[in-house]
């Protein structure tokens, strides 16, 4: 695929290198490409994110506020379900950083769900009010450990993660945190979570 | 059956996990504890594996075929325990595969103790600067899936045989497990702190 570069690249392309210069297009595999755009090391075309993604794309729900993205992917709002393949679960008006959207689709080709983690340092210890802290730790046994942002949440369709979505729901009601009740259903389903850096989230 | 194992090589290392255990079972009444060396030490329940010091990392990836215990902590020599670890074992016993701490180098000092060849092997392939686990604190329940990321987990290391974190990130990338992510007070915090660098040869 194509893409642009912000940075200095030697590319080999047909067995012969050759340095690259920030703003050169070169066409690349997937893989390199999708590595640069994550580090920053490139850009696309506006237009070009469609391609990267396949069948997924972004449920919007809680509302009607959808991201701003420049690239084209597939999106659509309602209740909490997995209308894609891959979905990006994003809450309304929640961000996430653009170019880790097609990683994100790809991690969950290999994992049932995906999320970044909201901080390295607040422990859920931190989180709720005494009553949601001791219903959390019933399920999760210690709240030493982090919490994740459960507004942006890559998520493979299949049973066990249509059956998450039924655990979290219910973990939602009469909870005020998010976060508390994502953690919760975690633990109780068990998916097989790749859980993402902190810088996944925006800013 | 719940227990902890160190690995301990050389006259450091070995000192250190002789602390480190008296810590566990002051805190952890009861709890057996082996350690994979050359040479048996104290009381600890013994489990010999002969290696040369500098290839002691090559104990610590076969933990999954030395240690006792069906569900196993494990723990670097220069750690101490200052409570109880039971909380861990139970996530194991609930379902967890793992329960592992991050480690504090992420982002601008991600992997910075491995090789340039390693980082760089290790971003591309998962395509992202994923998370850095810490992994002188483990949880582990042994089991098909936790059994073949250990032995993906020795490929990886081949490849570079230096440092293991960015090995198990590869190896996490192959072989998925259900991992339940712990919080720092696991690994160098309140719980388990930990004295970096203080069971290498000085």
């Amino acid at each position: 695929m194509w893409v642009r570069l912000t940075t200095t690249k030697c590319v080999s392309i047909g067995g012969a290198r050759r340095t690259y210069r920030p703003g050169d297009w070169v066409e690349v595999g997937k893989h390199d490409a999708l590595t640069w755009l994550a580090a920053g090391d490139a850009t696309l075309p506006d237009d070009d994110l469609g391609p990267l993604v396949g069948d997924s794309g972004i449920l919007v729900y809680g509302g009607g506020v959808l991201p701003t993205l420049k690239g084209k992917v597939p999106m659509t709002t309602g209740s909490m379900t997995l209308p894609y393949p891959q979905t990006l679960l994003l809450r309304s008006g929640a961000c996430i950083r653009e170019s880790y959207i097609p990683i994100g689709f790809y991690l969950v080709e290999q994992w049932e769900i995906a999320a970044p983690l909201y901080d390295y340092e607040a422990m859920a210890c931190t989180r709720g009010t005494p009553e949601e802290q001791r219903r959390t730790r019933d399920v999760i046994r210690d709240l030493r450990v982090p919490m994740y942002n459960a507004n942006t949440v890559f998520v493979r369709r299949s049973k066990e993660m249509q059956d998450f979505l039924r655990v979290w729901q219910r973990e939602l009601v009469d909870s005020a945190e998010t976060d508390l009740a994502f953690l919760r259903a975690l633990y109780i389903v068990k998916p097989l979570i790749c859980a993402l850096p902190v810088q996944w989230n925006a800013r | 059956m719940r227990g902890v194992v160190y690995v301990a090589y050389g006259r450091e290392a070995r000192q250190e996990a002789l602390m480190s255990s008296r810590t566990v079972e002051e805190h952890n009444p009861g709890l057996p504890i082996s350690l994979i060396a050359s040479e048996p030490l104290g009381k600890l329940h013994f489990i010999k594996y002969d290696l040369p010091r500098e290839r002691n990392r090559w104990a610590k990836l076969n933990i999954d075929t030395l240690s006792p215990y069906n569900v196993t902590a494990y723990l670097d020599a220069d750690t101490r325990v200052t409570g109880r670890l039971t909380a861990g074992f139970e996530m194991l016993e609930d379902g967890w595969d793992m329960a592992m701490a991050l480690s504090k180098n992420q982002e601008t000092d991600w992997l910075w103790h491995c090789s340039e060849d390693d980082r760089q092997m290790t971003e591309a392939r998962l395509r992202h600067k994923g998370l850095q686990y810490g992994a002188g604190v483990m949880f582990v329940a042994w089991g098909e899936r936790t059994r073949a990321l250990w032995a993906a987990w020795r490929e990886e290391w081949g490849a570079f045989c230096g440092q293991d974190q960015g090995a198990f990130m590869r190896a996490l990338q192959r072989v998925r497990v259900r991992l339940w992510v712990l919080g720092g007070t696991w690994n160098g915090g309140s719980l388990v702190t930990h004295r970096y660098g203080m069971a290498r040869a000085r």
